[in-house]
């Protein structure tokens, strides 16, 4: 898949628009999907996801394949995404500051139920995308901290609060 | 957890959203690459022009200089005879061929006086030009072209004033 991906960046970097069509229909799903956990209007997730492709396009020359591709590409989207948010202020984004926050466990069992989505939606949009990039799509803590403009250790500390919240909501579910 | 266990199906983008979304990419990237080389192209066609014109401008202002200095560093005796020349040669422009007019006017005597010493004239002028070519023109010989060329000048005006020929 990886080597599948890296030959056909480097077929687009040639300027070939079939391989792009092809690491389009890679990445748009999982994209959008993204995306509209943090947006209610799909013209604007539409918009954005349009303009990280084009900007993926314009400038795959500069992509250098030390990172994935999706990375680069959801960093792209989420630029454009907190962009737009900023300067329409649909929702004011709550800026990230790089802390210590080694004091954090982060051994929090954590149990996945339908009631937990609720609840993530009571977070904040930075805790929200966290958790989602890491426990639904996959993604490391290093390549959330790209995706992000985030330190890696502010990630996995915003991931370990997150599960703490998550947690004891669950808990207090269960008392009752 | 699976990302198929977070999402609904109302998350995802449908296919024709997909095609959509990516006939607008398509388009843009294809007309941006379009738009970036005709801008190379018209951006080289303009630096092009600008260089000739630059180069003309600049080849126009060599050849002025050198013009300029060359006339200014000739001798006094050449810029005479080219004075001179010049103002016959502008005479003769007005004044029809003194050849033919003389055997179409009926004061064909007169002129054809006046056609010999004018023909003595350029002798005489030739055979000093050439000197002055060969460097060898003496302060004698300059003040003598000098009087030749007045003398034509002035043969050719009381042509014209006299009505000997007509303009």
């Amino acid at each position: 898949m990886q080597t599948d991906e890296s030959h056909l960046v480097e077929q687009a970097k040639q300027g070939s628009h079939t391989a792009f069509r092809r690491l389009y229909d890679m990445h748009i799903t999982p994209l959008y999907r993204f995306m509209r956990q943090f947006e209610s209007n799909t013209d604007n997730i539409e918009e954005w996801a349009q303009r990280a492709f084009i900007k993926a396009y314009l400038n795959i020359s500069r992509f250098e394949q030390s990172s994935r591709f999706s990375t680069w590409l959801f960093r792209l989207a989420l630029n454009e995404m907190k962009m737009d948010k900023r300067s329409l202020a649909i929702i004011p984004l709550e800026t990230v500051y790089d802390e210590d926050y080694s004091s954090v466990s982060s051994d929090v069992e954590f149990e996945w139920n339908d009631l937990m989505k609720a609840w993530l939606s009571e977070l904040s949009e930075t805790k929200r995308m966290v958790f989602l990039l890491y426990e639904v799509e996959g993604y490391s803590h290093a390549e959330i901290a790209t995706m992000l403009g985030v330190g890696e250790s502010t990630s996995r500390t915003i991931l370990t609060r997150t599960k703490q919240f998550l947690q004891k909501q669950w808990q207090k579910s269960q008392e009752l | 957890m699976k990302p198929d266990e977070f999402y609904r199906s109302s998350d995802l983008p449908s296919p024709k959203a997909q095609e959509r979304m990516w006939n607008i990419i398509e388009h843009e990237i294809t007309d941006k690459r379009g738009k970036t080389v005709f801008f190379l192209h018209k951006r080289s066609f303009m630096y092009g022009v600008a260089a000739s014109i630059v180069l003309m401008l600049a080849s126009f202002g060599v050849y002025s200089g050198v013009e300029r200095s060359l006339a200014n560093s000739r001798p006094d005796d050449i810029k005479f005879d080219a004075a001179y020349r010049s103002a016959i040669k502008e005479l003769e422009k007005v004044v029809p061929a003194v050849e033919k007019t003389v055997v179409n006017t009926p004061k064909a005597d007169i002129l054809e006086t006046r056609k010999e010493q004018i023909a003595l004239l350029d002798t005489e002028i030739s055979i000093l030009q050439r000197d002055s070519k060969r460097g060898d023109l003496s302060e004698l010989k300059q003040t003598k072209l000098r009087q030749l060329y007045r003398q034509k000048l002035s043969i050719l005006q009381e042509m014209i004033e006299n009505g000997e020929i007509p303009l």
